[in-house]
């Protein structure tokens, strides 16, 4: 799948994690300046109200505002609702999963995760 | 649910054997190669290094402390990271702090199928020269040192009391 066009945001607290995660996202053919990050969910909000975008990465444990958190607020938001979101968490629990699908996340993926394993779950979101 | 508490000033042998279960399947992952237990530790003077903390809440209060030491810190961040990253930097506490929470979030899970359920903080970073967090008297701990590759890792598990963990709450 052609993911060049496709606009991005990564939200994740750890600088590090973003810079990992935009690494991957470049290694899988998306375009540099369509990958736009944040630090936190409120960061997210802010971002994604200043432009369009056509996936939402994010973590769930951060500060401030929860990726699950972050989920419900875009879910709740009219021109926001519809946008696919990919939840990254280092918790596998069914709980945790059952929580973020009630929520509206479209895929979940469990750190540690490589290229590989989020291009699946990318594709998944697309297809 | 089973009991698990620090009576007597004993650690339970349930987190440490999840603690060293999560680190041999979790790094594996992340490094592609198999942890080695090189020991107990708890005599051990690390040294300069950066630590993370994370507490964990619920049917058993304990925290998680995992140490960097400065001699091969930037070559395990290389290989967790894929980039440089210079030990002086913030970013150095971020791979801190992301190693721990990876941790500590298969470590969640693995308590959970044993019907023991905790829940996790946000990890707390500090750096500094043998830095360990004030501890509260009479609480187990146990300290573990691990070689990846030609780098080093030390985990502490250490038993807390309700109210006095280390790390913030998600979303606060």
């Amino acid at each position: 799948m052609a993911f060049e066009s496709k606009r991005v945001l990564v939200v994740d607290d750890s600088n590090v994690m973003r810079n990992i995660i935009k690494n991957n996202l470049k290694q899988l053919g998306f375009g540099h300046d369509n990958i736009a990050d944040a630090e936190d969910g409120s960061m997210g909000m802010k971002k994604l109200g200043e432009g369009s975008f056509d996936l939402v990465i994010s973590d769930w444990n951060m500060p401030k505002m929860t990726g699950i958190d972050f989920l419900k607020a875009i879910r709740a938001e009219g021109s926001l609702k519809d946008i696919p979101f990919l939840m990254v968490t280092s918790e596998s629990e069914k709980e945790k999963i059952m929580e973020a699908v009630q929520a509206g996340v479209n895929q979940y993926i469990v750190k540690p995760f490589n290229a590989n394993q989020l291009e699946e779950k990318i594709n998944q979101i697309f297809s | 649910m089973p009991t698990i508490d620090f009576k007597e000033g004993k650690m339970p042998e349930v987190l440490p054997q999840v603690v060293m279960d999560s680190v041999s399947d979790i790094f594996k992952s992340i490094f592609s190669s198999t942890p080695e237990f090189v020991g107990n530790a708890d005599n051990k003077a690390i040294g300069d290094g950066v630590v993370g903390i994370i507490s964990f809440v619920g049917d058993v209060s304990w925290l998680l402390m995992l140490v960097l030491p400065k001699s091969s810190a930037q070559e395990t961040a290389l290989k967790f990271a894929g980039f440089e990253v210079d030990y002086d930097s913030p970013d150095m506490g971020d791979v801190v702090g992301e190693l721990n929470n990876v941790l500590a979030g298969d470590i969640v899970a693995r308590l959970s199928a044993k019907d023991v359920k905790v829940t996790m903080s946000l990890p707390t970073i500090m750096r500094g020269h043998d830095v360990e967090p004030l501890l509260p008297r009479g609480l187990p701990s146990v300290k573990m040192h691990y070689k990846i590759g030609d780098g080093d890792i030390y985990l502490k598990v250490a038993g807390s009391q309700e109210g006095q963990t280390v790390g913030r709450t998600p979303g606060t």
